[in-house]
C-alpha cells in the first residue's frame, strides 16, 4: 500500500512540494492569502479550468490534445445565452448546453477517430470554426448579460451558491473528478483509454475499438466544455462569444504540470487537479503581491519549471550522477515507448 | 489489480483535497466576501480621512502590455504624487480575459483596498464582482466603461462618445471634400462598436462616402496590414481610410505604401488620408515620418489622474460617494504634422492638476 502511495505521489511530488513552498511564502507575506474569502476566489476562478482539465486529461491520456477547447466553451456559452433568453427552464438549459458540447466534441472525435485526420489539424481547424460559430450565433459578437434574464437566476444561484461555507462549484468539481477517476480506473473504458495512449496498435490487436475510444474522449471533452460554459456563465452572469485567449494554454498546462504524459498512456486526474490548484495559487499569489505585470510571466514560468524539475530530480535521484545513472537504466524502456509510438 | 489499487489511492486523495477544503472553510479567517460588514450605506456617509493614511487603490488593467492602458496606471501614480497622498496603486493584468479580470476584482475585495479603478473588458461579465465590491463599501471608478455599481465613470472622448468620430469626419472632409472612405473597425466590444457607428454617421453627415467597412479582429499591425491590403486591392482609388486603433493603422499604413500609395501628410499633402486614434508613441513617430496623417490622443494618463482625484474627494475630503460627479469627460487631442513636434509620450508626460475643465468639484 505504501509503495502504491509512493508511486502515485512520485508523479506529482515536485508540483506538490512547489505548491507547498509557494503557499508558505504567501502565508508569510500576504495576510489575505489564507482567508477563506481568498480561497473561495481561487476555487471559483479555477473551476472552469478544473472542469476543462478533466476532459483534457482523457484526451491527453490517449495521446491527443484538444486545441479547440476555448472556442468550444465559447460556443456553449452562446448557446447558454440563447436558451436562457428563449425562456427555457433551468434543468433543460443545463441539458441543452451539455448536449451542445457533446455534439461539438463528437464532431471533433469523429473526424479524428473515424476520419483518421490528425488531432492537431482537426482541433486547430475547429478552434477557428467554433469561434466563428460563436460569433455568428451571438449575431452582434457582443457579450450578452444574463442578469435578470429567464431562468438564469437559478443557474447563477447554483454556481455562485454555497453549502455552508463550501462553494457549490467545489462540490461539483470534486464530484466530477471522483466520477472521472472512477471511470478511468474501474471501468474497461478507462483502461482502454490508457491502452490506446500507450500503444494504439497493441490496443487494437488486444481487441479494443481504438476509434470508439478516441471518439468518446473527445465527446467527454465536449461535455466538459458544456459544463465549463455553465460555470463560466453563472460566475460571470454573462455569455461571452469570444474565446478566452489564455484558456487553452492554462488547461493544457494544468494537465501537463499534473504529470499527465503528453505522449499518452500515463497520468491521472489527481495530478491534473493538483496542476489546476498549482496554477491557481500562483496566479492568485501574483495578483495579491505587488509585482509588476511585466515580471509576473517570468516569475510564474520559473516557479513552474522549478516545481517540475524538483519532481524530475526526485524521481531520478537528487544528484546529477543519480539523474544520469537513472536515465541510462531506463534507456531500453524509453526506446520501447518510442517504438510503440511509431507503430501508431 | 495494481492499477485498481493506485486508483483507489487517487480517489482517496481527491476526497482528501475536498476534506481539506472543508477544514479550511471551518478554520478560515471569516472575512467572507458575501457577508462583508460594510455595505453600500457608505454612499451617503463620509469616509475617514485618508490624507496621511497609507491606502491601496486597485487598478484593474485589461491588458498591461498595451501602452495606453498602462498609462492610466501611470496617471494614477502621478496624481498621487502631485496630490501629496501616501497611497499605493496595485495594478493587475487581466490579459484580455474577462474571467481573470473578475478574479482580480475579487482579489481587491479580499485585500480590502480603499478604492478600485477599472477598465472593464466585458461589462456584463464583471458586474457580479462590481456588486460584490460595492456591497463591501469600496468605491469603484469606471474607466471608459459603464456599470450601475460604479461610483463614477471617467469617460474619454475617443471611447465613450461620438465627439472624436465627428472631428475625424470633419477633418477628412476638410482635406478632401466628398472623399471616398474605407473603414477598418475592430473586435466587437462596446467602445469600438460605438466609435465605428459614430464615424459611419459622421461621415455621411459630412458628405463623405463610405465604400467599404471591415474589421481587424486581431487588433494588431499584422491584422491591419492584411485587411487594408485586401481593401486597397478592391478600391485602389480610395481617398481616405479610417482605422479604429493605432496598432491596426500602422499595419494599414504599411499596406498602403506596399500598394504604392502615398500617405497624406500636412495640410497641403496628397495621397491617402489615413486617420486613427490613441496617441501612442509609435503613432506619433508615424505622423512625424509621414506614415500616418493624424491621430486623436485618448489622454489616458488623465483618466487615471481623474479617478484618483475623485477618490481623494471621498477618502480624504470626506465627500459622500453620492455627491461625486457621475461622469467626468476627458477631452481628446488631435496630433498631426502641424503640432506633432510638441508630442510627449503618455508614459512620461506631466499630468496637469487641477483636472479637466469639465471636471467640477462637488
Amino acid at each position: 500500500m505504501l509503495a502504491v502511495l509512493r508511486t502515485s505521489f512520485g508523479r506529482i511530488a515536485g508540483v506538490t512540494i512547489g505548491l507547498l513552498l509557494v503557499c508558505l511564502y504567501l502565508v508569510i507575506t500576504e495576510p489575505s492569502f489564507l482567508t477563506w474569502a481568498n480561497w473561495q476566489n481561487i476555487i471559483r476562478s479555477e473551476s472552469v479550468i478544473a472542469v476543462l482539465a478533466l476532459g483534457m486529461t482523457f484526451v491527453v491520456l490517449t495521446g491527443g490534445i484538444d486545441l479547440s477547447v476555448a472556442s468550444l466553451t465559447a460556443v456553449n456559452a452562446v448557446v447558454l445565452g440563447m436558451v436562457i433568453g428563449g425562456g427555457m427552464a433551468w434543468p433543460l438549459v443545463i441539458i441543452v448546453v451539455l448536449a451542445a458540447g457533446l455534439a461539438l466534441g463528437l464532431a471533433n472525435g469523429i473526424l479524428i477517430g473515424a476520419g483518421r485526420i490528425p488531432f492537431f489539424v482537426v482541433t486547430l481547424g475547429t478552434l477557428a470554426i467554433y469561434q466563428s460559430v460563436a460569433l455568428l450565433l451571438s449575431k452582434t459578437g457582443e457579450t450578452k448579460s444574463l442578469i435578470g434574464v429567464g431562468s438564469f437566476e437559478s443557474i447563477g444561484d447554483l454556481v455562485n451558491g454555497s453549502i455552508g461555507p463550501i462553494p457549490t462549484v467545489l462540490v461539483l468539481v470534486v464530484a466530477l473528478y471522483l466520477l472521472g477517476a472512477f471511470v478511468l480506473v474501474f471501468t474497461s473504458f478507462g483502461r482502454s483509454v490508457y491502452a490506446v495512449g500507450s500503444n494504439p496498435e497493441a490496443a487494437r490487436l488486444g481487441g479494443i475499438n481504438v476509434r470508439a475510444v478516441i471518439v468518446t474522449v473527445y465527446a467527454i471533452m465536449g461535455v466538459m466544455a458544456g459544463a465549463a460554459a455553465l460555470l463560466q456563465g453563472g460566475r460571470l452572469s454573462a455569455a461571452a462569444p469570444t474565446a478566452d485567449p489564455n484558456l487553452m494554454l492554462d488547461v493544457v498546462a494544468a494537465v501537463l504540470i499534473g504529470g499527465v504524459a503528453f505522449t499518452g498512456g500515463d497520468g491521472n486526474l489527481l495530478g491534473a487537479l493538483v496542476g489546476v490548484i498549482f496554477l491557481g495559487v500562483i496566479q492568485n499569489g501574483l495578483t495579491l503581491s505587488d509585482i509588476s505585470p511585466f515580471w509576473q510571466g517570468t516569475i510564474s514560468g520559473l516557479i513552474l519549471i522549478i516545481a517540475v524539475a524538483i519532481g524530475v530530480l526526485r524521481e531520478h535521484g537528487w544528484g546529477v550522477g543519480g539523474l544520469v545513472g537513472r536515465r541510462l537504466s531506463v534507456g531500453p524502456k524509453m526506446t520501447g515507448v518510442a517504438n510503440d509510438r511509431s507503430g501508431k | 489489480m495494481k492499477v485498481r489499487k493506485r486508483a483507489g489511492v487517487g480517489l482517496a486523495l481527491i476526497a482528501a483535497i475536498a476534506m481539506l477544503g472543508i477544514v479550511a472553510a471551518g478554520c478560515g479567517g471569516g472575512s467572507s466576501t458575501t457577508d462583508a460588514s460594510t455595505d453600500a450605506s457608505s454612499e451617503n456617509s463620509a469616509a475617514p480621512s485618508g490624507e496621511g493614511q497609507e491606502l491601496t487603490i486597485g487598478y484593474s488593467n485589461p491588458l498591461a502590455s498595451e501602452e495606453g492602458l498602462r498609462s492610466v496606471g501611470y496617471g494614477e501614480k502621478q496624481a498621487i504624487k502631485e496630490l501629496g497622498l501616501n497611497w499605493n496603486v496595485k495594478e493587475t493584468d487581466a490579459k484580455l480575459s474577462p474571467e481573470k479580470q473578475v478574479s482580480d476584482l475579487e482579489s481587491f475585495v479580499t485585500q480590502n483596498v480603499a478604492g478600485i479603478t477599472s477598465w472593464t473588458l466585458e461589462e456584463g461579465a464583471a458586474e457580479g464582482a462590481y456588486r460584490e465590491a460595492k456591497s463591501a463599501g469600496i468605491p469603484i471608478i469606471g474607466l471608459n466603461s459603464n456599470s450601475p455599481s460604479f461610483t463614477s465613470t471617467i469617460a474619454g472622448d475617443t471611447d465613450m462618445s461620438c465627439h472624436v468620430a465627428d472631428q475625424q469626419a470633419e477633418y477628412i472632409a476638410k482635406l478632401v471634400p466628398n472623399a471616398e472612405v474605407v473603414m477598418i473597425g475592430g473586435p466587437p466590444v462596446p467602445s469600438i462598436t460605438l466609435t465605428t457607428n459614430c464615424f459611419s454617421k459622421a461621415a455621411k453627415a459630412n458628405g463623405l462616402k463610405v465604400i467599404e467597412s471591415q474589421n481587424d479582429m486581431d487588433s494588431n499591425a499584422e491584422g491591419g496590414q492584411k485587411v487594408a491590403s485586401a481593401m486597397l486591392l478592391k478600391h485602389p482609388d480610395v481617398q481616405a481610410m479610417w482605422v479604429f486603433a493605432e496598432t491596426t493603422a500602422l499595419g494599414a499604413s504599411a499596406a498602403a505604401k506596399a500598394a504604392g500609395k502615398e500617405i497624406w501628410s500636412g495640410e497641403d499633402g496628397s495621397g491617402l488620408v489615413l486617420i486613427t486614434r490613441n496617441g501612442t508613441a509609435p503613432g506619433a513617430a508615424a505622423i512625424k515620418s509621414g506614415d500616418l496623417t493624424a491621430t486623436w490622443d485618448n489622454n489616458q494618463p488623465l483618466l487615471g489622474a481623474a479617478a484618483i482625484q475623485l477618490l481623494k474627494y471621498h477618502l480624504v475630503d470626506g465627500v459622500p460617494l453620492s455627491d461625486l460627479p457621475k461622469k467626468v469627460r476627458i477631452k481628446s487631442k488631435l496630433w498631426d504634422q502641424s503640432n506633432i513636434d510638441s508630442y510627449e509620450p503618455a508614459l512620461s508626460r506631466e499630468v496637469p492638476l487641477p483636472l479637466p475643465e469639465e471636471f467640477e468639484k462637488p
